[in-house]
């Protein structure tokens, strides 16, 4: 049979796509620290084994396999420096993404069963382990701050993407709903001084806030409440912000959520919520991507332009304009007319007229 | 904030790319279903898609919709999916195809999960995790174990491709395939060059399978089949001995065993043939680089160099004559060494 050209790059691509072994390497030598021990110049692996507690043939294997793929070179046999690719992964670049990839093994117990979640539509987390993530993650403390610690990775990027598309300066205090270890909010307080921040997150998460706050140096404008945001909600805020909120919950709980800031907030309140917005087509966008981690783990969705629209619409918010950024675009919202005088019959008949 | 230097955002998005798990369990989970084959006729409803494969439509939508801005399917319209040429490589029936290749094997992922153990110790995580060694966990699990040789097979094609355009194999007279398994590759040489004869050689249950590959592609007439054991002996009288991805999974004293088996059996003017990822040093890409690592999670199979080979080689007889480089395993030929020039190295 002739063959096409490209068919063998064609199977090199999917190849490369398929791996998840270049994944796991990059986590390993993520939770190891390897990229902090390289910051003075290459080093020999058996030190990097030593000051890591690394099996050192076992390492150079694995940064061998890195190197393949442009993080890490071995710059002469069995001595690996930085890449530009590396670099990323030190703990003290400004925009690192080492706390992005730890080795979780529960996460990856349930992806061992995503088959679970595309026969089914339930998340096989919940199938392998028996509840809900965030439940799961309330006793594990381990996994509870390597998951803060991604959070805090995405959001150094999402900070600088929002400080530039957006005009905080408007608002007086700001919600952070579900706001995670405060490292959001916290970095927004200290780029603006004019601004106070109020972190919404569950107790767990929250009693971790404090030293984030203090840290910045914003202590004295931010308010830390502990609670479920399904339960409580501070009152009277300029704007709320759902920063990869949304789209770890199905309609109903994102629903219930809108409506819950919708009913705290003032009718000149904003609403804005960092979330993936699908696009048709075939472009490349990761929150395609992280969809199918929401589906997997949380029974959650990404949503589409036109899906949100209708859920905005469906708790009282108007979609009044959908920003792009680097990261995932900020979608803002507004209490709509409907909404805006209180609820009964007076209103309803307004609409009929 | 330090300045930012260019190309750190692309820096930033690449380093995403080599970090994500979730397309490749996507296209495993989509390889399992069988989407591809489902689309050989054209693009269909993704309601269609689910129904045929067992899946939940919904959830199968999103999958696809991810795999399709990786360029592995299309949306043609909205909710209709059709093939891509990367999709096409997922067809079952498709010469070259990947189907099988990537299985979702819960017990691997499993392991993976704790390749910390590994890194940390040097022993497979897979024993750790399981309880005991890879092949004796799948010789307990005939589902798994079948996905395993499929994955095997489909990765042997493409190896098969590189391996028999970049050496001259025509020439080799009697080849004796050592631990050849069920004969696919042994069968494949023989129908590509009629001038050869064959010799397979394997465990009893693993040769049972290989009569019927053999007649398949028409070379049953000059290939004999022989059961054993190489740690027992191997068949004699050979021009050519061969040894395909059989090393890599034993350390230096069984392989020095096996080589030694196979010094006995060859005459003085025979050929040994290995098939081994040969990794070079330097940082380019090669895909024996990852599935090493492969091996080093689930088996703990060694990793040997050039000179670890030849090493080897040396302490059972055997001097390297020729590497030839492919796309995917090295092929590295040997010729035993002369007695008297053995007296000489030891004098």
């Amino acid at each position: 049979m002739p063959e096409k050209t490209g068919l063998v790059d064609s199977i090199f691509r999917v190849q490369e796509l398929a791996d998840y072994i270049v994944p796991f390497a990059i986590r390993v030598v993520c939770d190891l620290g390897i990229a902090d021990h390289l910051v003075d110049g290459p080093r020999p692996v058996e030190e990097l084994a030593a000051a890591t507690g690394a099996h050192a043939p076992s390492l150079q294997r694995t940064l061998r396999a890195l190197a393949c793929k442009g993080i890490f070179a071995e710059v002469e046999p069995g001595s690996f420096a930085l890449t530009p690719l590396a670099e990323l992964l030190r703990s003290d670049h400004p925009l690192s993404l080492r706390g992005a990839y730890p080795l979780l093994a529960a996460n990856f117990e349930a992806w061992a069963r995503f088959d679970y979640t595309v026969r089914t539509g339930k998340p096989a987390f919940d199938h392998v382990h028996g509840r809900r993530y965030y439940d799961y993650l309330a006793d594990a403390p381990y996994d509870s701050e390597r998951f803060d610690d991604i959070q805090t990775a995405g959001t150094r990027l999402e900070l600088r993407a929002m400080l530039r598309v957006y005009d905080w300066d408007q608002f007086d205090t700001v919600v952070d709903v579900g706001g995670g270890n405060g490292a959001f909010l916290a970095g927004l307080l200290a780029r603006r001084p004019g601004l106070r921040g109020i972190l919404l997150e569950l107790p767990y998460v929250a009693e971790r806030a404090g030293a984030v706050i203090e840290r910045a140096g914003v202590a004295d404008r931010c308010e830390v409440v502990a609670g479920s945001f399904f339960d409580t909600m501070p009152e009277g805020a300029d704007a709320y912000v759902l920063k990869r909120v949304l789209y770890d919950w199905g309609d109903e709980e994102a629903a219930a959520l809108l409506a819950k800031i919708r009913d705290a907030m003032r009718n000149d309140s904003t609403l804005l919520v960092l979330d993936p917005v699908i696009e048709p087509g075939n472009d490349f966008d990761p929150g395609k991507i992280y969809d199918l981690l929401s589906m997997t783990m949380l029974g959650g969705r990404a949503r589409s332009r036109d899906e949100l629209t209708e859920l905005f619409s469906a708790s009282g918010f108007e979609l009044t304009q959908v920003i792009q950024t680097d990261m995932f675009p900020v979608v803002e919202g507004r209490p709509s007319a409907a909404r805006r005088a209180p609820v009964g019959a007076g209103a309803r008949a307004s609409d009929e007229s | 904030m330090a300045a930012q230097q260019p190309g750190v955002v692309k820096s930033i998005l690449r380093v995403q790319e080599l970090a994500d798990y979730i397309v490749p369990f996507a296209i495993r989970a989509v390889c399992d279903l069988g989407v591809a084959d489902h689309l050989a006729e054209g693009p269909r409803p993704v309601e269609e898609l689910a129904a045929a494969t067992g899946a939940h439509a919904p959830s199968l939508h999103r999958t696809l919709r991810a795999l399709a801005c990786k360029g592995i399917f299309a949306e043609v319209e909205p909710g209709s999916f059709a093939l891509t040429p990367l999709a096409e490589l997922l067809r079952s029936d498709h010469p070259l195809s990947l189907r099988d290749a990537y299985p979702l094997l819960p017990a691997d992922v499993t392991a993976w999960a704790h390749f910390d153990h590994t890194v940390e110790t040097g022993e497979p995580a897979f024993d750790r995790v399981h309880g005991r060694p890879y092949y004796d966990y799948l010789a307990d699990h005939p589902d798994e174990s079948r996905r395993f040789d499929g994955s095997v097979h489909a990765q042997n094609r493409l190896v098969l491709r590189t391996v028999l355009s970049a050496y001259d194999w025509g020439g080799l007279g009697t080849i004796v395939d050592v631990a050849g398994g069920d004969g696919a590759f042994l069968a494949r040489l023989l129908a590509r060059h009629p001038p050869l004869r064959g010799v397979l050689f394997d465990l009893p249950h693993v040769v049972a399978r290989a009569p019927a590959v053999l007649e398949r592609a028409g070379v049953a007439d000059r290939c004999e089949v022989v059961s054993g054991s190489f740690f027992d002996g191997v068949p004699e009288g050979g021009d050519t001995y061969l040894l395909k991805t059989i090393l890599h999974d034993w350390d230096d004293e069984a392989a020095e065993a096996i080589l030694a088996n196979v010094r006995a059996a060859a005459g003085r003017d025979a050929r040994l043939i290995l098939l081994e990822a040969l990794l070079e040093q330097g940082d380019d890409f090669h895909i024996g680089k990852l599935l090493d690592l492969h091996s080093l999670v689930l088996v703990g199979g060694p990793d040997r160099s050039r000179d670890d080979f030849e090493r080897l080689l040396a302490r059972t007889g055997f001097e390297l004559t020729g590497v030839t480089s492919t796309a995917t395993l090295a092929i590295m030929e040997a010729r035993p060494v002369k007695v008297a020039e053995r007296r000489l190295v030891h004098a």
